[in-house]
């Protein structure tokens, strides 16, 4: 028998994807009545709200929480002395975080008691009423600090430090070539230190979370990116089997990584456990910055170039400042850092990369994860080169491309596209070569990230006698459109229209395994799992057809857009499960999974599954006297491969845009240098853009080669955008009025302190 | 939030019965975008939050007679920014208005709320200042009308005395031949606190009007500044010293969004630039 699964590769076959699928919530979005857990209540539920330290670093002494026990409404008010002991600790790389401090205070805001009540008001009140007395002690918030000799330790008694008695959480060495042999051949050398602020993810939903026992289950649920990473913290902190843990991600509203490992859900699990109730904790908009940050960077770079303009050699050291707990922030310095040479054909480079805890919020993932820190060091670096070889910004960059195929980083996937093809475009669209008027100018730059190596998507997606569908799939919904996204992979997979496909989301008790939702890499790794989910189902409905039609071997079957043609009958799937099934109406299970290039002592652990890259060019004006910025223009042009909801797409690639505008001119989080606290944390004093702050021309354009390892050639988008844009915005602001950024954010007295020393 | 109890008078006597009543464990609230932050943040913890938005003779309307404009406790500024004649006659004002948070805030915050906050950095309060506002204060048996300069004593304080509110506030006509604008510098275009705010009023025969907010714990005219130039007339030579002058009045702090420094450099810039933008529109 041979048989023809009609393969959809080329764009005119394509029926629903590649089409402006509107978001499946976005009528719930702008009437707002979708459903938050922070708007969810349950019987019998007990409201949580935490006591945070006021100070950076302390030991408790004592808590007295009589009067606030009292107070009517009060169920309880636990401190870690209340715990279970040794107090419970949780993280999804080190289980280092007490559910509640224990005993000392790490940072400025670390939770320090809970008060349950019978609503929010009530728990809110009785918190004043706990009493702490708090012994100081010295802290550190910053790098220079944080590495000094006698520097406070922030784990003092933590074997797994690198250095015993040392801030260092991790250190990371990358090496190819030789780059002392280089520093004598090389024709021109730069050398520069750049900064990278701390920045909050300001999701506009708060942190919520509901826990709740069933039986001997326990169900959480809450706006996670990753329930699989979630359901694997909480059983490890409470002790409790996979199959006891039921963790559901609720609709999320923003998480940009801030929301991607636990925060406060283990707390609520714990408590849910103990008091046999729902226990629900939310925290204010105020409480995020407490929560959680991008790590902020210190980045020496040292390149060496030749006299026509290539790299010779990068020479690069690397310090990014994490929090007082690990969180998921060492992987985010170990995996960034090893893309530190960026996009470009590097033939020489050391790398070496240190992870240094402080009295801080605790770092942690964060949009980019690592590369806008790093990219805004190699590309203020290349817009440096690009004066002193004399070569023009583009010019430069074009050289140090390289070429489809070509090696990136020694032992893992060589480039995978047309990367000149995309620099080009953003070039032509920005209309660079073109003269600037007076005080304005244009800055290019290059972004570049690879998603999660080894990774695991597993889905299932059952095809009903009716002919409607059901996917089932680990991924979140974060507002990145992925229930859209993946309901269109299924629909043009199988050939039935959008509406007719059901799509559930982030429930382990329902869904299979899956890694994350991060890293760009759901469209691509979901996305190729839900396909082979499809492909399952159509082996089986072959098998079905054999069945029922007994055909005999030579005989041909034809399966295409929801139809098998077979007899010179065109049968739909309904009528094939129908009869197969009978009067009940079954379904097929499809099962169908992706599984990333594992390759052991790798230092990713495999192979990158793409190179997601942007190239991203603004257009500038500078206001001299007040050292305003105007952004007239910002673009981004990305290497998807191929787009699957272009509507979706441009909108995830505004969306980044305008977040790296956030942390390019106006975010930073403040701790002051002596009491290690923070001094803006809240939504006044944090300012990030809002719509009123977009450039006026504002695109996003992409590349579309359909040379991706994902569904119809796919590669990952969502990060790309955030990653370059401020060393895009820097280079223009440079051509503009001549001035060198060296750290962010780049605010109008950073500007006019600069042009007015210059004179 | 600490609990209070909420009241909702709809006429004067029981207004001021009911503050009487309470004195000085009562708050006022018009549009409560600012009384609402300070609740919530615990900065005050009234037992008594007393509603004035039903008050039957507190008004909303924007009036105008022979010498001048009249703007009710109740005035909101969103009602400020749309009116056609407020746009012409008091551009600074219309101006400031508009820039006071987003269209949220200001369908909700009134004018008279943002003077009696009395921060520093309020935005309206550099024009009330150019334009010579006057302040009608009511209470139980009293009436009285002050300037507005005299109004504002320190940052979150006013003339206001127990049991006194913020009855209407009168705008004389400017001068004729006159023109004027108000200029914020902030970090960003969405709502946002100011770092440095300047109203100014130029006429052809100089006299002029400049007034400040954000730069000093109160917002202040720059009197000193003013003369040279109502002496002196527009040239350049006296706007420089006009504008040393400013920043000579200035008294800026550093916080957060900006340092002394910067702040007293832009007073100089956002000053000119206002400045500039009224001599434009005067020698058109
Ligand atoms: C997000 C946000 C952004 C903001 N941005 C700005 C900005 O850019 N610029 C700016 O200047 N302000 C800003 N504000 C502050 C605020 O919106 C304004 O000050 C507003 O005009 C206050 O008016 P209201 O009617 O809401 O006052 P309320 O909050 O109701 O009252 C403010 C104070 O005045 C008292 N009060 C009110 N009416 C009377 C009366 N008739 N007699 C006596 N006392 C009275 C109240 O008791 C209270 O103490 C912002 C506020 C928020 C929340």
């Amino acid at each position: 028998m041979s048989i023809t699964i009609a393969d959809k590769d080329t764009e005119n076959d394509l029926k629903i994807v590649g089409k402006n699928v509107k978001r499946s919530d976005a009528l719930k979005k702008v009437t707002g009545t979708l459903d938050y857990v922070i708007d969810q209540k349950m019987p019998g539920m007990l409201h949580g709200k935490l006591l945070r330290s006021e100070y950076a670093r302390a030991e408790i002494i004592k808590i007295d929480t009589t009067e606030a026990k009292a107070i009517k409404g009060v169920y309880d008010v636990l401190t870690g002395e209340n715990l279970s002991q040794p107090v419970p600790r949780f993280g999804s790389i080190k289980e280092d975080q007490p559910l509640l401090a224990d005993k000392e205070v790490k940072y400025h805001g670390e939770p320090i008691a809970i008060v349950l009540a019978v609503d929010e008001e009530t728990a809110k009140k009785a918190l004043k009423y706990v009493k702490v007395k708090y012994k100081q002690l010295p802290s550190v918030s910053t790098i220079e600090e944080a590495l000094k000799p006698n520097a406070p330790i922030v784990h003092s008694n933590d074997q797994d430090n690198e250095k015993t008695n040392s801030n260092i959480c991790g250190h990371w060495d990358y090496n190819w070539g030789d780059v002392d042999l280089q520093k004598e051949n090389s024709s021109f050398t730069i050398n520069n230190e750049f900064e990278f602020p701390m920045i909050h993810h300001f999701p506009i939903e708060p942190y919520s979370c509901i826990s709740y026992p069933v039986d001997d289950e326990l169900v959480i649920k809450t706006p996670i990116q990753h329930p699989f990473i979630l359901r694997r913290v909480v059983a490890q902190a409470l002790n409790m089997e996979l199959s006891k843990v039921r963790a559901i991600s609720n609709t999320i509203g923003g998480g940009f990584g801030g929301k991607g490992y636990p925060k406060i859900e283990p707390l609520a699990a714990y408590l849910a456990m103990e008091t046999v109730r729902p226990v629900k904790i939310t925290l204010s908009l105020d409480e995020g910055f407490f929560s959680a940050r991008r790590s902020s960077a210190q980045v020496n770079i040292c390149t060496g170039f030749n006299s026509e303009g290539f790299i010779n050699y990068q020479d690069i050291t690397i310090k990014y400042l994490i929090g007082a707990y690990a969180d998921s922030a060492p992987r985010v310095a170990g995996k960034s850092s090893y893309l530190a040479c960026g996009p470009y054909r590097t033939p020489n480079a050391r790398i070496n990369c240190e992870a240094v805890y402080s009295n801080t919020v605790p770092s942690t993932a964060f949009r980019g994860f690592g590369m806008p820190q790093l990219i805004w060091a190699l590309e203020s670096q290349m817009n440096e080169a690009s004066k002193i070889v004399g070569l023009d910004p583009v010019d430069i960059r074009l050289k140090n491309l390289p070429e489809k195929g070509d090696v990136l980083i020694p032992g893992d996937n060589p480039v995978d596209g047309d990367w000149k093809q995309g620099l080009r475009k953003a070039a032509e669209l920005i209309g660079w070569g073109k003269d600037n008027e007076k005080n304005k100018g244009k800055g290019i730059a290059i972004g570049i990230k690879n998603p999660i190596p080894a990774s695991v998507s597993k889905s299932i997606v059952r095809l009903h006698a009716d002919g409607s569908v059901t996917v089932s799939s680990g991924t979140s919904e974060m507002g990145q459109g992925a229930k859209t996204v993946m309901g269109q992979i299924a629909a043009e997979e199988l050939g039935v229209p959008m509406n007719r496909v059901s799509v559930n989301l982030g429930d382990t008790s329902v869904a299979p395994f899956d890694t994350a939702t991060a890293g760009s890499r759901s469209t691509v790794s979901m996305g190729r799992a839900i396909k082979s989910a499809c492909d399952d189902i159509k082996n089986q409905i072959k098998e079905i057809i054999h069945e029922l039609y007994t055909l005999k071997t030579s005989e041909e079957m034809i399966i295409s857009d929801g139809y098998v043609k077979v007899h010179e009958k065109v049968i739909s799937y309904a009528e094939i499960l129908t009869e197969y099934m009978g009067p009940n109406l079954g379904e097929i299970v499809g099962r169908g999974v992706f599984k990333g290039t594992k390759i052991n002592n790798h230092p990713m652990g495999g192979l990158a599954d793409f190179w997601e890259i942007v190239f991203t060019a603004s257009e500038v004006k500078v206001e001299k006297e007040t050292g305003k910025l105007n952004i007239n223009k910002l673009l981004n042009v990305s290497d998807v491969g191929c787009v699957i909801n272009p509507l979706q797409a441009e909108a995830q690639e505004e969306g980044a845009a305008i977040m790296g505008l956030g942390h390019t001119l106006m975010e930073q989080l403040v701790y002051d240098n002596n009491s290690s606290k923070l001094m803006n944390g809240s939504a006044l004093d944090y300012r990030v853009p809002t719509s009123m702050d977009i450039p006026d021309n504002f695109e996003s354009d992409f590349i579309e080669n359909h040379d991706g390892p994902g569904p119809f050639g796919a590669k990952g988008l969502g990060e790309s955008g955030i990653i370059a844009v401020a060393p895009a915005v820097a280079g223009a602001v440079s051509e503009a009025v001549g001035i060198k950024m060296k750290d962010l954010p780049i605010s109008a007295e950073k500007v006019w302190g600069l042009i007015n020393n210059k004179k | 939030m600490s609990e209070f109890l909420y009241h909702v008078p709809n006429n004067l006597d029981d207004l001021f019965s009911t503050i009487k009543k309470h004195g000085s464990s009562a708050a006022l609230l018009a549009g409560g975008t600012d009384l609402l932050i300070h609740l919530k943040v615990g900065k005050i913890a009234p037992q008594h939050v007393i509603d004035i938005k039903h008050v039957k003779e507190l008004y909303e309307k924007i009036t105008f007679c022979s010498n001048g404009m009249t703007i009710g406790a109740l005035t909101t500024l969103i009602n400020i920014t749309k009116h056609p004649d407020v746009q012409k006659l008091y551009p600074a004002l219309s101006e400031s208005a508009r820039k006071v948070g987003s269209k949220q805030i200001r369908n909700r915050g009134t004018l008279v709320g943002n003077i009696c906050n009395a921060s520093p950095a309020a935005d309206t309060a550099p024009a009330l200042l150019i334009y010579n506002a006057e302040v009608t204060i009511v209470g139980m048996n009293s009436r009285r009308t002050i300037p507005f300069e005299s109004f504002i004593k320190g940052p979150g304080k006013t003339d206001l005395k127990e049991g006194e509110i913020v009855e209407s506030l009168f705008f004389p006509f400017p001068p004729a031949n006159s023109t004027s604008n108000f200029v914020k510098l902030a970090r960003r275009e969405g709502a946002d606190l100011t770092i440095v705010g300047t109203a100014t009023l130029a006429a052809s025969n100089y006299e002029t009007r400049i007034a400040l907010c954000a730069v000093a714990p109160i917002p202040f005219r720059a009197c000193s500044a003013e003369y040279v130039l109502n002496q002196g007339g527009y040239n350049q030579q006296n706007i420089d010293k006009a504008l040393e002058k400013v920043v000579h009045n200035a008294n800026p702090i550093s916080d957060l969004r900006a340092t002394k420094e910067y702040r007293l450099a832009m007073v100089e810039v956002i000053t000119r630039k206002s400045l500039e933008n009224s001599l434009k529109i005067l020698t058109n």
